[in-house]
């Protein structure tokens, strides 16, 4: 069913391939809900073994795109053309802020890479469904929309592409225990390895299926965080935002166990 | 997704759109349909068309739900004395005798009730003729609403539309429903499409679920037609692409909801290939089962329900989609 010979990565999350990193960001994610487990749009349509492959395809996909480098590459190969105003990746801060952090909700997919990759390249969503949803709040008095207004100032959850990730659950864990001796060391802990992060796991009694469903970080990711396998994660950047939210679901101190993992990962992971 | 007679030109936005100077105004048809019954369809065309009058444009809804007319409801109008079954018995050849006021202001309907048993039996050569004598009204836009299921006058109702709407709610019912709907009225357009009258033998083969092809879906007729002749593939591929519909959900309770509509939009580019666009949802209201048992036209009377904003961000949206296409030509 599916065209592999002449179908790039590009294709397969539907995106450009001038497409910014938040955009890919947000394709894959689109892409990952769209062919879930559980996902209704599928009925009817798509069986396992079918849904399977296409899972594959994505995963393989968002690991090379996601990569500055490893997509330079197979632009190269593919003869991708990129425009030159695109910036070079690897030189984000990833504690950059953008203005938009202040408007959004906390929620899975803001993360700094996306921040970051805001600040740096300066654009706003994709442009498919853009600002069209950014009208005034409802009045009593229906506006005249005979004539196309301008583009209203982005208000609360702005375009309608931009509020799918703003609503998610609130709490993963729901009992926080009372193991004070565990607690405790929690409270101590400065390094954050792969291997705590998993101890909290698991005492949060919290699967990996769990912790990627409501984070929306892959289950081959959070295995590769817990088990340290840096070459199977994406950039630095993105790592840094995938240790974040974890932390912030095992509802443990996002920024010390950003910075007690990051600082492993750099003094030993050189790419 | 024009009709193959005269394409219908998007509406002027300028000043001069009410002139009453041209015989056969330009005009736009928009279209609800969708597999399923029970979705919100007649809601979605009558408060569109609401919408759109408001706005400033002269506005027909039609009732092409032939043998189950609700739009006279959802607009609140009482049954009139002349409908479409008086245009199709002839006691009625003038269709502009048809049309009826509303309470809205630039907004009339032709609707399907006091409908002879049978309408919705209703012959081709009718169905041209209605269709015909639709696009010589007099309005900028014309919203047709059309009934549930993929027969043969509901497909051809909905290709004919510039704009195609498909209204769904988030179930597995509706959901499956829509891509019944989808596949039936692709395989329509394409057996029905001029340029590929060579290909109309493979069509038939494919649209047996159980081919010996092994085509499963359209993406899989595409690589045989292709593998047979590249030309054909290539032509193909062009009249798929003309098959635009948009996607509404309808009922809307939590953000999942809302998110299944990206997700059905790519599903839809993997399997038949085609864009699906996402141009909006409707949230789950009281307002809307309170104005139908009213028999009042929800924005009217609930004109600071949620589905107000709603319906103002579609309407926006395929007003602007529509307004940069017209840019283009």
């Amino acid at each position: 069913m599916f065209d592999s010979e002449s179908t790039s990565y590009y294709d397969i999350l539907d995106i450009k391939p001038d497409a910014s990193p938040n955009e890919i960001r947000q394709a894959y994610l689109r892409a990952k809900a769209a062919y879930g487990k559980n996902s209704p749009a599928l009925y009817s349509l798509f069986d396992a073994a079918d849904t399977r492959k296409v899972i594959e395809q994505l995963e393989q996909a968002y690991l090379v795109l996601s990569n500055p480098e490893k997509r330079k590459e197979y632009d190269k190969i593919h003869g991708f053309l990129k425009p030159s105003h695109l910036v070079q990746q690897h030189s984000l801060n990833p504690a950059l802020t953008s203005p938009l952090s202040n408007t959004r909700s906390s929620h899975a997919s803001s993360d700094l890479a996306e921040h970051a990759a805001q600040a740096v390249l300066g654009t706003s969503f994709r442009t498919s469904v853009d600002d069209l949803f950014s009208v005034e709040p409802s009045e009593p008095r229906i506006p005249d929309i005979s004539r196309i207004a301008p583009k209203a100032p982005v208000l609360h959850g702005g375009s309608f592409e931009e509020r799918i990730g703003s609503i998610q659950r609130a709490h993963l864990v729901r009992d926080l225990q009372a193991d004070p001796v565990f607690e405790e060391s929690i409270i101590r802990e400065t390094a954050f390895r792969g291997e705590f992060l998993r101890k909290v796991r698991e005492y949060r009694k919290v699967s990996i299926d769990e912790l990627s469903e409501f984070t929306k970080i892959s289950r081959s990711y959070i295995n590769a965080i817990e088990s340290e396998e840096f070459k199977a994660l994406p950039a630095a950047v993105y790592v840094r935002g995938f240790v974040t939210q974890i932390a912030k679901a095992l509802k443990l101190e996002s920024e010390k166990v950003a910075l007690g993992y990051m600082s492993y990962y750099k003094s030993t992971y050189k790419k | 997704m024009s009709a193959p007679q005269s394409p219908a030109a998007p509406s002027d936005f300028s000043q001069d759109f009410q002139s009453d100077t041209l015989p056969t105004r330009l005009k736009q048809v928009w279209a609800v349909g969708g597999g399923k019954g029970g979705v919100g369809k007649s809601l979605i065309a009558a408060n569109l068309a609401i919408c759109l009058a408001r706005g400033g444009n002269k506005v027909c809804a039609i009732d092409l739900d032939l043998g189950c007319a609700n739009l006279h409801t959802c607009l609140g109008t009482e049954i009139p004395a002349l409908t479409l079954s008086d245009f199709f018995s002839r006691r009625e050849p003038d269709i502009n005798k048809v049309l009826v006021p509303t309470d809205i202001p630039n907004l009339f309907l032709i609707s399907g009730a006091q409908d002879a048993v049978g309408v919705a039996n209703l012959k081709h050569t009718q169905k041209s003729k209605l269709l015909q004598k639709l696009h010589e009204l007099d309005a900028d836009y014309l919203v047709f609403d059309l009934g549930a299921g993929t027969a043969y006058n509901t497909l051809d109702f909905f290709l004919n539309a510039d704009v195609g709407i498909l209204a769904l709610i988030p179930e597995p019912t509706s959901i499956e429903n829509t891509y019944r709907f989808i596949k039936s009225a692709y395989y329509r357009k394409l057996k029905t499409a001029e340029s590929l009258i060579d290909v109309r033998p493979l069509l038939d083969m494919a649209m047996d679920q159980k081919n010996t092809l092994e085509i499963r879906s359209p993406a899989d007729l595409v690589r045989e037609v292709t593998k047979l002749s590249p030309e054909m593939g290539l032509r193909l591929r062009q009249e798929i692409m003309q098959f635009r519909p948009r996607l509404m959900i309808n009922q809307v309770r939590t953000q999942s909801d809302i998110d299944v509509g990206f997700s059905i939009k790519s599903v839809c580019k993997k399997y038949f290939g085609i864009n699906l666009e996402y141009v909006g949802y409707l949230d789950y209201d009281s307002a809307v089962w309170q104005s139908v048992r009213k028999r009042r036209p929800l924005l009217l009377e609930f004109p600071t329900c949620k589905l107000v904003g709603n319906f103002e961000r579609v309407v926006h949206h395929l007003l602007h989609q529509e307004k940069q296409r017209s840019v283009d030509f």
